[in-house]
């Protein structure tokens, strides 16, 4: 299993430093940040100066190598907009984004996995619908669009909890629920539809010509074989929402964590804490994935080291 | 009990499985009736779709939607299963003292558990083992099935084993709470052939060890030969010919037995040509009024129209045909030539 995890993580690193030297590229083509920083009024020689200063007016090759060789000192160079060292302001930015993942998918898993293993028990029944119509409805919201839906109603018409910002759990509620319904949905028909093929496999039918009982036979037989597929989907839930929805959903919620700064960066063309996000992004990526084969192999004794 | 004959330790009456497909009901068993005795090996022998793993499903209570059972009754020493007392005594047989032996070893297990945490599963619950002990007595079960190391096994996952080695465990799991009575459905197919015959000498050793009662479901009639003592050939849902094995085989009723006989490749005699019956079963969704069979056998007359009864025969078997024990197949022609 060390060797395992070693493999994965040096995998990993050439993935992230992969990813560092595209985003390198990527950014210097989205816009001239002193032409967006400076006002309109600004000399030629403020630009010239402004260039100077963060290393703008040296040849692409050679900001390549400096930023390169700053890599390795874990130095992303300092935030334009904000005036301190990139890195320290994505890892202060940090914890907040982690807040609301870890809030919405222990919502998407606690409510999603067995509601899908509940409506497997009887599919077509009455609750097989109504779960069925559930997660359809939650798979079509747009995001964005829910979550305005969700403060409209419970912060400006309730009056329940804030419309946005951070501090309680208040605060926390609909932004985590906005970034789960979606995951849920698709956590829900993932639950159903495995736990419907797992029943209707045979060795199912020769636990129960054992004669366990369906309790026994759902939980210790069929859910922990439907749960390999669901494990998958968990991770690219938690993924996605790490790389993409939580920027949606902090946009809406004012939820100053990653996302939102992320969006800050990209209008105010700050190549370097832009560079930092997707630095951690990808770190973050790499870690989920050996956590998720670590689980895999904990799971189905059938894996072997691959 | 007054009369001599032991009370049969089950005994299936007039049994009726219905299966309520989207394309219509289909008839999947239309009036089954046996019974077998404490420590008697039966046969349930038919073709693909003849109704003898419905028949041993709707033993095991494992009949599910779409299907049910729509009439008839199968007890247990006497008691029906059926009602609902007997429906919560069947749960508790079931897998105690009824037990089953599936056709595909393969996907019998459940992946994700090790062989030992199958066995102590079964022996927590029907024998009220605590771990250990249901640990050590699993190790008992594997040696008693062949299995060598039984304890290096235990700890072992279902896909580190062969599929002989699989059906050995499924039998260990199937004895392992002493059943009296083991329904074996086609045990050995998914086997092969050397394998098969280690697999069918084990159960035959189980039976004398252990005085099972044993229900083999299976299409090879070779095995029936070696093995069971009553045999029951089924067709289209129902029973067509059933008595004892021996005499089944030497003095065959129906004209589908006979058939069944005859297409059974023989090793002995090189020159026969191997011979197959024409034509296919009906269909249980349309099933025809008179004699399913009337359609593919060469002496089919009118009154075949008609459903025939059940009779019984000399050698002390039932038949059910209206034209019992006529040889109803022509000698198979010698091809020897064109070979």
């Amino acid at each position: 299993m060390g060797t395992f995890i070693l493999r994965r993580a040096v995998q990993g690193l050439l993935v992230v430093l992969g990813v560092t030297i595209v985003v390198f590229v990527a950014t210097r083509l989205i816009g001239d940040p002193a032409k967006v920083m400076l006002p309109l009024s600004a000399s030629d020689a403020q630009r010239a100066a402004f260039e100077a200063q963060f290393g703008l007016d040296k040849p692409l090759g050679q900001q390549f190598f400096a930023f390169l060789g700053d890599l390795m000192r874990f130095d992303f160079g300092e935030s334009i907009w904000q005036r301190k060292p990139a890195l320290d302001v994505v890892l202060g930015k940090l914890p907040k984004t982690l807040e609301l993942i870890g809030a919405g998918m222990f919502l998407a898993i606690v409510i999603g996995i067995p509601l899908g293993a509940v409506a497997a028990i009887r599919p077509d029944g009455l609750f097989d619908r109504l779960i069925v119509g559930l997660s359809l409805t939650g798979l079509s919201i747009p995001q964005f669009w829910l979550g305005l839906l969700l403060i409209m109603i419970f912060a400006v018409g309730l009056g329940w909890v804030p419309t946005s910002g951070t501090g309680t759990l208040a605060h926390l509620i609909l932004p985590a629920l906005t970034l789960a319904v979606p995951a849920m949905a698709r956590i829900m028909m993932l639950v159903r539809s495995s736990v419907i093929n797992e029943l209707n496999q045979q060795y199912v039918r020769t636990a129960k010509a054992r004669g366990l009982p369906f309790v026994r036979v759902l939980f210790q037989h069929a859910m922990r074989n439907a749960l390999v597929p669901v494990l998958t989907l968990a991770g690219w839930e938690v993924i996605s929402a790490w790389a993409g929805y939580t920027v949606v959903v902090e946009t809406v919620f004012a939820w100053p964590g990653l996302g939102f700064t992320a969006m800050k960066a990209i209008g105010q063309s700050d190549l370097f804490l832009l560079q930092a996000i997707v630095f951690v992004v990808a770190v973050g990526i790499v870690l989920v994935n050996i956590l998720l084969d670590v689980l895999f192999k904990l799971i189905d004794p059938r894996i072997k080291d691959a | 009990m007054a009369n001599a004959q032991p009370t049969p330790i089950l005994e299936v009456r007039d049994l009726c499985v219905e299966f309520d497909t989207m394309a219509g009901l289909v008839q999947g068993l239309r009036g089954v009736s046996f019974s077998v005795l404490p420590g008697e090996t039966m046969a349930l022998v038919g073709e693909s779709g003849s109704g003898k793993s419905v028949t041993a499903q709707a033993i095991m209570g494992l009949i599910g939607l779409p299907g049910r059972i729509s009439s008839g009754d199968i007890l247990w020493k006497g008691q029906s299963l059926l009602t609902r007392e007997g429906q919560k005594a069947a749960g508790k047989l079931r897998g105690k003292s009824v037990s089953m032996v599936f056709q595909d070893p393969m996907t019998s297990l459940n992946p994700l558990m090790t062989i030992g945490a199958h066995l102590v599963e079964v022996l927590r619950r029907h024998m009220g083992l605590s771990k250990d002990k249901a640990f050590a007595r699993g190790v008992d079960l594997l040696d008693a099935v062949g299995i060598t190391e039984p304890k290096r096994r235990m700890g072992q996952y279902p896909h580190e084993f062969s599929g002989g080695m699989r059906q050995r465990v499924m039998i260990a799991l199937a004895i392992a709470c002493e059943p009296e009575l083991l329904i074996a459905d086609e045990p050995t197919t998914a086997l092969d052939v050397t394998i098969q015959a280690q697999v069918l000498d084990l159960l035959a050793d189980l039976q004398k060890s252990m005085g099972l009662s044993i229900v083999l479901i299976t299409h090879d009639l070779g095995i029936v030969a070696g093995l069971c003592e009553k045999v029951a050939v089924m067709y289209a849902g129902s029973i067509v010919e059933a008595g004892a094995a021996e005499t089944v085989f030497a003095h065959a009723e129906h004209p589908y037995t006979q058939g069944l006989i005859r297409s059974t490749p023989r090793l002995d005699d090189r020159r026969a040509r191997l011979v197959s019956i024409d034509g296919a079963p009906p269909s249980l969704l349309h099933p025809p009024k008179g004699c399913a069979f009337q359609s593919r056998c060469p002496v089919a007359s009118r009154q075949c129209d008609e459903k025939p009864a059940r009779q019984a025969t000399p050698e002390g078997g039932t038949v059910t045909c209206w034209t019992p024990s006529v040889a109803a197949w022509a000698e198979p022609v010698d091809r020897q030539a064109e070979v």
